[in-house]
């Protein structure tokens, strides 16, 4: 008796974590109840076993106004001491690529300029800023600025076989002024 | 029938694979401490109270509540790590209570994670899982209500891995690169995962295919060549060598123990036995 008890309750727990993971494919209701079993106690991402390999290296750039001037560029991990192994380049990168999905989804053009209002109002976005003013706060508090800026630095690689150089771009963002960041 | 009848007397009179089993747990919580320090110099960048990370809103709710709480509340980020690493520490050793040490281990890790998703991986929601698994395994159990739960609670997490390997295999199949065979090559040419050293290697893009390709069989294959019992000690060093590889290339070293370590749960008795860390812990299993 205990043993087919037991058994359901596996076969439950398996199917809807299944379904929370399958969420896409599952009927609303079905995926509400899996929802609310799985998450936040039983929460697994399935796609994280299996990323989607991005084609290109994305870093997260930040640049301070200070003296009347921007500051030039510099990676916002890597200025702060952090190597390209370290836990706190892995946070970069998790930001990067949220950040450049939500580009992919958010940013377009009206008549021939660049419209950043869908971006700058994201979760994706406010992580990364949050994370460079942080960054830039706790490790040059010295450096007294005005504002902040933030850009993603890609280097595409070309397709397997080709021997195409690493194309270069940075998308940036509009400035951030520091009295906005801490209102 | 009889073999049935007799599988199911096994199962509730007898602990199934109690090394194996026991090696794992161990395993888990071996994890857990060897995450704890690696994350030990960046602890108070994530989690305390000048964190550098932005948490994001959550539906308020009394379990999101308890495993949110460090957002709300980062002062409290000291004691839940303490909490966490002692926990672990006390969760390696068997005995009739152990459930509570693991599941203040499991509760302190979720909280942790959920604090601070971006500096993790893949690697902490597998261990939480099987750590939540491993609150009902008790391998010295000895009435019949404790070796079911016990034993359940392995079945669990052997489908759970097999869960995983058929899942991630199922989500590579319908992603773009693993299909077309050039997901190796993209990967080694990552900067923050690769090297120059492996990245030379992606020149050889006929030999990155050949491995993307050979990667997602095994993955897809992994759970029928787990039935392959007399070849399965092949099947699980192909698979040690292979997170390995994403441990060397790629430096995930944490999400490629995790999955080695979860081999365990496939091993002989007396492998699992030989492997068991310390002779008072193989005496206790």
């Amino acid at each position: 008796m205990l043993i087919c008890v037991g058994l359901v309750l596996v076969v439950v727990h398996f199917f809807l974590t299944s379904v929370y993971n399958l969420r896409y494919w599952a009927p609303p209701a079905l995926r509400a109840v899996a929802d609310l079993y799985s998450f936040p106690a039983f929460h697994q991402d399935m796609k994280l076993f299996a990323p989607d390999v991005a084609m290109y290296s994305v870093h997260l750039e930040s640049r301070v106004y200070r003296d009347g001037q921007w500051q030039p560029w510099m990676d916002v991990t890597e200025k702060a001491g952090f190597d390209l192994r370290s836990r706190m380049e892995r946070v970069e990168q998790n930001f990067n690529h949220a950040l450049s999905w939500d580009v992919t989804q958010n940013l377009y053009s009206k008549d021939g300029v660049t419209q950043f209002d869908r971006l700058i109002n994201g979760a994706a976005y406010r992580n990364a800023l949050y994370y460079a003013w942080r960054m830039q706060t706790r490790f040059s508090p010295d450096e007294t600025y005005d504002s902040i800026q933030i850009r993603l630095h890609y280097a595409f690689n070309p397709p397997a076989g080709q021997k195409a150089e690493v194309n270069h771009s940075q998308l940036a963002f509009p400035p951030y002024s520091k009295q906005q960041m801490t209102r | 029938m009889n073999k049935w009848s007799a599988y199911i007397d096994q199962f509730a009179n007898k602990i199934r694979a109690p090394y194996a089993t026991r090696l794992f747990t161990i395993l888990i919580y071996v994890w857990f401490l060897a995450q704890a320090a690696m994350i030990w110099p960046y602890r108070s960048l994530l989690w305390g109270e000048d964190a550098v990370l932005l948490h994001s809103p959550y539906a308020s709710s009394l379990l999101n509540n308890f495993f949110y709480q460090l957002v709300y509340v980062p002062s409290r980020f000291n004691v839940v790590f303490g909490v966490h690493i002692v926990a672990s520490a006390i969760a390696l050793f068997e005995c009739r209570w152990s459930f509570i040490p693991r599941i203040a281990a499991w509760c302190t890790a979720m909280m942790l994670y959920y604090s601070a998703p971006q500096a993790f991986n893949s690697g902490i929601l597998f261990m939480s899982l099987m750590a939540f698994y491993s609150v009902f395994v008790y391998t010295k159990a000895e009435s019949s209500w404790n070796i079911v739960i016990s034993n359940l609670a392995r079945l669990t997490m052997v489908v759970q891995v097999v869960a995983i390997y058929s899942l991630s295999s199922w989500f590579k199949l319908i992603g773009e690169h693993w299909v077309k065979g050039d997901a190796l090559y993209y990967a080694l040419n990552i900067d923050v995962y690769s090297s120059q050293f492996w990245q030379k290697l992606s020149q050889f893009p006929v030999w990155c295919s050949i491995i993307t390709y050979l990667t997602l069989g095994y993955q897809l294959l992994f759970p029928l060549l787990l039935l392959l019992k007399k070849q399965r000690h092949w099947v699980l060093l192909i698979g040690v060598l292979f997170h390995l590889m994403i441990g060397i290339v790629m430096h995930l070293w944490d999400f490629a123990f995790a999955m080695i370590f979860c081999y365990a749960l496939f091993m002989k008795e007396e492998q699992a036995k030989f492997l068991m860390p310390f002779r008072k812990l193989r005496k206790m299993a």
